[in-house]
């Protein structure tokens, strides 16, 4: 009878520990099934694993109490110990959690056209944990740490279903401004992805020294936005030229004034 | 459907296609494509007009030349354009376009909704010529101006009348309230000799129907 209630606490621990490591890998089977469908692989592997191995950890701890071991040294050293990793990594840790708030703000995902001011410009290929990989539009691959990312302002162009064309266009004072602004008018109704509504619209920018500048713009779908603009830019002066508008040089008037003698 | 043997060409509208010498050519304004090929024939269906010149869209805008204020279970016809699949031994190998093809966006630049734009007559009766008849039925809870409609052609049945080649929608049906809400009815819109490509009795068409609520 005294053997088997010696052995009781042991027994108790060994369910203890069965019990910590059916738990973290059922809780991992269900982290493996659900995190996906919000995260890359780059995140959520590594957040498993973290979570997987901390459950053990802190499961096991517990299992040990009815062998009435003092674990207070233990904890205390494995919180300095903590302590001092935390220090250590602390860029690390600030990347990561940076990553994880990006996951929860989803300011972009992957496949996203971005501007990360002051840093680069280009589509997101990947959202890792620790980072955020980019692809600039001159085909180099920018790795940037998901803190500094995060601390920067983010131009999402990718976010809305739509994109403006805005297109400065100088005229001649001497052109008629009506058929210029009609001439491009007509030039976005022949692009099929010009969205006819919002309408496209020309206005006046500004009467400059050589011309005035007319601002040409129209709307058009995000996936679509660039190819759009650059057929709409290689067409603008044929166009123009068509309804007999003119696109002048910069040009200067000067006047010369002569004395009486020399007239 | 339509079938194209050697030798033949097929001139839609704006679209054309021929096959002639081991080589498919297809052609309307955005597209020119030359694919050789085997094949003794190729088969041409009506598809939802929203793949040409590249899919950005499920939704279709009509817009009205004139706006109308419906009396409710008014039945009214409409135009529409549809794409042109081109099939060689079961795969598509292209779209064309028979009609212009623009684009629009319905409600707010921050989360409105890209559709295929096109501009109809509303008439009481389904008008001549190559565009896809749409026959729209309308449900009034409190009567409005209605100048446009946006359809998800997602899942669209597109007929084809046997004795003319003429196109026509399934019905589609639009319940007039605070919001519009425009519903696929899965119903051929006329009784006669239709075939629904691929060839499958209408009778036989058991899909759910699909809406959208027109909030803008």
């Amino acid at each position: 009878m005294q053997a088997i209630d010696s052995l009781l606490p042991y027994v108790g621990v060994l369910l203890g520990v069965i019990g910590t490591l059916l738990v973290a890998f059922l809780l991992r089977r269900f982290l493996n099934r659900v995190l996906p469908k919000y995260m890359t692989a780059a995140v959520y592997k590594p957040l498993t694993s973290i979570i997987f191995y901390t459950v053990i950890f802190f499961g096991i701890v517990s299992s040990l109490a009815p062998l009435n071991i003092d674990l207070s040294g233990l904890l205390i050293a494995g919180g300095t110990l903590g302590i001092a990793v935390a220090f250590a990594s602390r860029t690390v840790f600030a990347n990561f959690l940076s990553g994880v708030f990006i996951y929860l703000d989803r300011p972009l995902k992957p496949g996203d056209a971005i501007r990360v001011e002051g840093v680069v410009e280009g589509v997101v290929k990947e959202i890792g944990i620790f980072s955020t990989k980019i692809m600039s539009w001159d085909g180099h691959l920018v790795r940037i740490p998901n803190e500094k990312l995060f601390s920067s302002p983010i131009v999402n162009f990718s976010a809305m279903p739509v994109r403006r064309i805005s297109i400065p266009v100088g005229i001649s004072y001497s052109s008629d401004l009506e058929a210029a602004k009609e001439a491009l008018i007509r030039l976005a109704d022949q692009h099929p992805f010009v969205l006819a509504e919002p309408a496209p619209e020309v206005l006046v920018q500004e009467y400059g020294d050589s011309a005035v500048v007319l601002n040409f713009r129209c709307w058009a779908p995000t996936s679509q936005w660039w190819p759009t603009k650059v057929w709409l830019l290689s067409k603008v002066k044929e166009a123009l030229e068509e309804a007999g508008v003119e696109i002048p040089f910069p040009q200067r008037v000067v006047w010369l004034k002569r004395s009486e003698e020399s007239g | 459907m339509w079938i194209l043997r050697k030798g033949d060409t097929l001139e839609i509208g704006r679209a054309e296609i021929s096959l002639n010498d081991g080589r498919l050519i297809l052609k309307d304004e955005h597209v020119k494509r030359s694919i050789l090929t085997d094949a003794e024939e190729v088969e041409v269906r009506p598809h939802p007009p929203v793949n040409v010149p590249s899919r950005v869209t499920d939704y279709l805008m009509i817009r009205m030349r004139e706006g109308i204020v419906p009396a409710d279970g008014q039945e009214l016809w409409l135009s529409a354009p549809y794409d042109l699949g081109i099939s060689l031994d079961g795969e598509i190998v292209g779209f064309l376009s028979p009609f212009r093809v623009k684009y629009s966006l319905y409600g707010p630049t921050t989360e409105g909704v890209v559709c295929r734009y096109h501009e109809s007559p509303v008439s009481r009766a389904p008008q001549q010529g190559i565009d896809a008849k749409v026959k729209v039925i309308f449900k009034v809870e409190s009567p409005r101006e209605v100048d446009r409609i946006v359809i998800p052609v997602n899942e669209l049945d597109i007929f084809l009348r046997n004795e003319d080649g003429a196109i026509y929608y399934e019905v589609v049906e639009v319940t007039v309230g605070d919001d519009l809400y425009v519903e696929l009815k899965n119903e051929p819109p006329v009784e006669a000799d239709l075939v629904y490509p691929p060839v499958k009795s209408v009778d036989l068409i058991q899909r759910i129907a699909s809406g959208y609520r027109m909030v803008w």
